[in-house]
């Protein structure tokens, strides 16, 4: 068997690895010294024929080709059956709907046997027994089978546009070679084993597989499985499938809706271009852009004074930008603050609380704000001061609530209109660990269950770790790094390791040796420092090292790369420990002056 | 609908926090009775002086005593949007609100009721004095009318400053020139019997019409009665358009310019710039 | 500790204290101007008062000028109250209090920059009346007296505004303090001498009310020359008022602090 030239595949198809296949002449069909198998059309426009094949078969809606099907859904030369040493086997020719084995796509050549079902856009092929009836003609009408039909995929949008796919098995969709069945390798928001198709009992279920940027069902965050019904719409990075059960196809077009105005564009997602902000001389924000998607959680981090909150005021619409443009759910903050306000929640820095009202009151006054009917307040109300665990202390002045209390009721305030886009800032700053891990419970279960977009701006490094899907990092106005918490560690890549010799003398002796290891790096604990090179992540060889080297220490860690880490070197500094003190510095020299005079001691208690 | 109730969720805060804290109430009430007291127990003599020409010195007063009550209902009001500015909660107002002058409503809303209040008790308290009141109804109506559109006009001022200061402390800009208003227009002897720059002043005010039409309704004979209102409807379109400029003033932040083309410049070497350089350098 | 340390740290607060009075020109102008406002037209409006008989002088500048220098002795409520309000509300004070400085020594301190302020206007408003025709019977040494009098009422006034503002922790609630203030100062021989108020009631309240003395001691030496009587008076009051208020205020901030 010769194999021809591999078909020319789309760009986007590079999941297919056709093979190279010859032209079969038509009326090479029948071959004596081969395996036979009868295939017979049991769905399709082509239903009711029967057909048996003994030699290499090409099938398409091309008349050159061996097997005709006139199905709109059918490419020209779409598969070809294969004969092998015992039975035949079935490769997709680069088709643009694929080839399909009892639900599961077919990427190379797949051996079939009797009872296997092979379709072909909408046309379904049954293999029947391998020898032929002997009186059985080469074409024979059959009774067509009442085959209950697949519920079917059908691409709107995204790579695959256009796209319509049988779902008769697992199918997993995902951007890498090997690990999904569907790759969609184009898009960078979707993991490498995204999320997967499952037939249940006649329907369809999706399942999220742990994806970084998570699986919008009907535009709310996947968690864990779903069970679809026909016309729900699953996105996946930009890919949008709908489902189309059996029974109830609805035979939607294969293809995306017009795209609307980008202005009418109502994604969760926040888009950042150029954006500045000047006082007077001093440029607070200076030209950053950042992306965060749909559902997403993203840490802004920064030091103090970094333009931060700025941004976040600028995003917010309580600061215009002096240049640049951002957008929030499409809506352009300088043009459309209206429209923007109506769409986000924002938390402060500063709980903006009166201290002489209380819950309810707030929630009162916040409501009408919003322009929630009188007749839904009370409902709303209730049930977040339930959610953020106030209830109790609703009646309460806030003047007599805690820290946390306070961070509490401000970001219920902040979900009264049910915002699509919420922006946290410094939410956990000065609150207790408790309160701070409620706080993050709260948040993770806002993206998690209803696919809200979180912005959050904060201090600490490791609430942006455990929190955030993306960071941006930003210093003195500009963006210095921005990626997943991890491609950021793994950027700056080695640990650490650092010792701290006992003797003073042997400072040098040990840089020498720990620069066979790495670069040297600061220490955080008055001793010697390096990052390790590529390959390198074991004490034992340091201290072996060491060790012959005579060079006794007191102490010896280990460190992995921390965000901080990413920031030192990114910007030549540490980010924790840096934030400014609160009073400014002639209240400073006041407070330092009245320690000195009476010598640094505890407060005087017979006051 | 939406702007009316963004103004009544500010009323509402206003107002809860009043209810509340009773005492807040006083000191813009107590000012103007102690006035009314000062003026009408230490000057009384001046009724009797030839030329006097009024029914009451304690009427005479009255009129002025009312219109700073009201009045002073609008100012303090206005420190309640410069400390809710201060302290951050004008953020969440701002956050909220479609339209931001909406919010401002909800404030002259609430100045207007204290006024009203404010207006009720100093009026109780002059008639318990035996003050006598020669107008009718339509004359007391019109004079409350007049009192509420100061009051108006004081809120439309105050807020502008309060917009543009965000301060507590800017509460003198808005006390002081109300004072000064006052002062500089006949309170306690007619424009007749003023000479000097005060009688000038007294000429130029546009208080004085306001003041001799309320005295005028108070003694049912009203005079000025047009020039009056046109006055404060002027003075409260003045002071809208003021109150707008503020609010575009605090929605541009601090530190902005007021007008004029965006700063545009050679942008300055950032720090990540520098890294970078002094990285390259090391290496 | 050591008187030195006393020293230090009070010098410390005090400095600040000035420094933060001054750099206030949105607080500092308006409690200067005002009072010189309220001279001007009174003094112009009042010439009709003049007239009335048994008024003790022709010039009502000469007459009115001591009621400015209380007025503007009075705006040291706002002004105190205001610097410990906002120490409060930011949290300054509790830092203040860990330090070893002495709760008298931070509440004195605070005093220091109205005390400069007030000074400043005095002489100021001292220096305006004359040049508007004001006359001071009581000659140079009276004018120092007047300025220490003034002074005395300075501090007074900025006591009661440090109480205001260590009870309600409030720097906005610590200025409304002020209006009740000026209307108490109107209630009084301000504007007309206690001895020609025609409504018995008004003079039974200005008899009994303090600001008078406070107002009649530098006018005496004004109008009259040196009068002990009303020296006396309106420096006792303003002394006790003084030791009231501070003690009291003292006190209140000690409470605060152990809360």
């Amino acid at each position: 068997m010769q194999r021809g030239q591999t078909p020319a595949s789309a760009g986007a198809r590079r999941w297919m690895r056709a093979s190279q296949i010859a032209p079969i002449a038509a009326d090479h069909i029948r071959c004596a010294a081969v395996p036979q198998l009868t295939l017979a059309i049991i769905e399709g426009g082509e239903a009711e024929r029967e057909f048996s094949v003994t030699a290499m078969l090409v099938i398409g809606r091309d008349p050159s080709v061996d097997l005709v099907i006139t199905d709109a859904d059918v490419s020209a030369r779409h598969a070809s059956l294969i004969p092998l040493d015992v039975g035949f086997a079935i490769e997709d020719l680069g088709s643009t709907n694929g080839t399909f084995v009892n639900g599961r796509r077919v990427s190379s050549a797949h051996e079939v046997r009797p009872g296997d079902r092979i379709q072909l856009g909408g046309t379904v092929l049954e293999v029947r027994a391998d020898t032929p009836h002997a009186d059985m003609p080469a074409v024979q009408v059959t009774r067509v089978k009442q085959i209950p039909a697949l519920p079917m995929l059908v691409f709107l949008a995204g790579q695959l546009q256009g796209t319509k796919m049988p779902a008769g098995a697992p199918v997993v969709i995902g951007r890498e070679l090997g690990a999904a069945d569907v790759i969609l390798d184009q898009d960078t928001a979707i993991s490498r084993r995204h999320a997967a198709f499952s037939p249940a009992g006649g329907g369809l279920t999706i399942q999220d597989m742990g994806s970084t940027n998570g699986t919008l069902v009907n535009g709310r965050r996947l968690a864990g499985t779903a069970a679809l019904q026909t016309g729900d719409r699953v996105q996946i990075g930009d890919t949008v499938i709908e489902v189309q059960l059996p029974g109830d196809r609805a035979l939607a077009p294969a293809v995306a809706p017009a795209p609307a105005p980008a202005q009418a564009t109502h994604a969760n997602n926040i888009e950042v271009n150029g954006l500045v902000k000047e006082f007077g001389a001093h440029r607070a924000v200076d030209g950053i852009n950042l992306l965060v998607n749909p559902g997403e959680i993203y840490g802004f981090l920064g030091p103090n004074g970094a333009g931060k909150s700025t941004t976040v005021h600028m995003l917010t619409t309580l600061l215009p930008p002096t240049s640049g443009t951002a957008l929030i759910a499409g809506y352009d903050v300088a043009r459309d603050g209206a429209s923007v306000r109506s769409t986000i929640g924002v938390a402060l820095q500063a709980a903006a609380l009166d201290m002489h009202l209380n819950a309810w009151e707030h929630m009162e006054m916040q409501t009408a704000l919003h322009g929630i009917p009188k007749a839904k307040r009370r409902k709303i109300a209730q049930e977040l001061l339930e959610r953020v665990a106030l209830t109790d202390a609703a009646g309460r002045l806030v003047g007599g609530y805690s820290g946390g209390m306070k961070r509490r009721l401000d970001l219920a305030l902040a979900l009264v209109h049910s915002p699509r886009v919420l922006f946290l800032d410094e939410p956990t700053t000065g609150l207790d660990p408790q309160s701070r891990t409620a706080l993050w419970e709260e948040v993770a279960r806002l993206v998690r269950e209803e696919g809200m977009t979180v912005f959050l701006t904060t201090q600490y490094l490791e609430e942006a770790d455990v929190m955030a899907d993306r960071v941006g990092i930003i210093d003195h106005g500009e963006m210095v790094a921005e990626d997943t918490p991890a491609a950021l560690k793994a950027e700056i890549g080695r640990p650490t390791v650092e010792v701290v010799p006992v003797e003073r003398s042997d400072f040098a002796a040990a840089s020498e040796v720990l620069t066979r290891f790495g670069e040297l790096a600061s220490s955080t604990h008055g001793g010697v420092a390096a990052r390790l090179r590529p390959g390198i992540d074991d004490l034992a060889d340091v201290i072996r090292a060491l060790d012959e080297a005579s060079i006794r220490v007191t102490n010896v860690q280990l460190h992995a790369p921390t965000l901080d880490d990413v920031f030192l070197v990114k910007t030549g500094r540490s980010l924790e420990g840096g934030a400014e003190q609160d009073a400014s510095a002639e209240e400073a020299g006041v407070l330092e002056q009245l320690s000195a005079g009476a010598g640094i001691g505890a407060a005087d208690a017979s006051r | 609908m939406r702007s009316l109730s963004v103004a009544r969720g500010v009323a509402y805060q206003c107002t809860r926090k009043l209810i509340r804290l009773p005492p807040k109430l006083l000191p813009s009430l107590l000012l103007p009775l102690f006035m009314f007291a000062a003026f009408g127990g230490a000057l009384g003599a001046l009724g009797s002086t030839k030329g006097f020409g009024y029914y009451s010195y304690t009427a005479f007063v009255f009129v002025f005593v009312l219109y700073m009550a009201s009045m002073f209902a609008a100012v303090f009001t206005t420190f309640d949007i410069a400390a809710d500015f201060e302290g951050g909660f004008g953020n969440r107002m701002m956050l909220a609100a479609p339209r931001r002058l909406a919010i401002v409503g909800g404030y002259v809303i609430v100045a207007l009721w204290r006024g009203l209040a404010n207006i009720a008790v100093v009026f109780a308290v002059a008639l318990a004095t035996g003050m006598s009141v020669q107008g009718n109804a339509i004359d007391v109506i019109g004079l409350v009318a007049l009192a509420l559109l100061l009051n108006t006009v004081a809120t439309l001022y105050g807020a502008g400053i309060a917009l543009r200061f965000q301060s507590t402390a800017s509460g003198v800009l808005i006390l002081i020139p109300t004072f000064m208003l006052f002062f500089l227009s006949p309170i306690f002897i007619p424009r007749h019997q003023l000479s000097g720059w005060l009688r000038d002043a007294a000429d130029v005010n546009p208080l004085t019409p306001v003041l001799e039409a309320g005295r005028g309704f108070l003694a049912d004979d009203p005079v000025k009665v047009v020039l009056a209102f046109a006055a404060l409807l002027g003075l409260a379109l003045l002071f809208s358009v003021w109150v707008v400029r503020g609010m575009r003033k605090a929605e541009r932040g601090p530190g902005s310019p007021a007008r004029g083309p965006r700063a545009r410049g050679p942008r300055a070497r950032g720090p990540r710039a520098r890294a970078q350089q002094g990285a390259e350098a090391k290496a | 500790m050591s008187s030195s340390s006393v020293d230090l740290q009070v010098r410390a607060l005090a400095r600040r204290s000035i420094k933060r009075t001054l750099r206030q020109p949105v607080l500092v102008v308006p409690n200067v101007i005002f009072p010189l406002f309220m001279l001007a037209v009174l003094s112009s409006a009042g010439k009709e008062i003049t007239h009335v008989k048994g008024f003790p002088t022709h010039s009502y500048i000469t007459f009115i000028i001591s009621a400015t220098l209380i007025q503007g002795a009075a705006g040291a409520t706002t002004l105190a109250g205001n610097a410990l309000g906002n120490d409060i509300e930011t949290g300054f004070l509790s830092r203040l209090a860990l330090t070893p400085v002495k709760v008298p020594a931070l509440i004195a301190s605070q005093l220091a920059g109205v005390a400069v302020l007030g000074f400043i206007q005095s002489v100021l408003y001292l220096l305006v009346g004359l040049a508007g025709g004001a006359s001071i019977k009581a000659g140079v040494g009276g004018a120092l007296v007047v300025l220490a009098l003034a002074l005395l009422a300075i501090l007074a006034f900025g006591s009661i505004g440090l109480l205001a503002a260590v009870r309600t922790g409030s720097a906005q609630q610590a200025q409304g303090v002020f209006v009740i203030g000026l209307g108490l100062l109107f209630m009084s021989s301000m504007i007309m001498p206690r001895n020609l108020i025609t409504s018995s009631w008004f003079k039974e309240v200005a008899t009994y009310n303090p600001m008078s003395y406070l107002v009649e001691a530098p006018r005496s030496l004004f109008i009259t020359g040196w009068n002990a009587q009303s020296l006396e008076l309106g420096a006792g009051i303003a002394a006790g008022a003084l030791i009231v208020f501070l003690a009291a205020s003292i006190a209140s901030l000690r409470t605060r602090i152990l809360q």
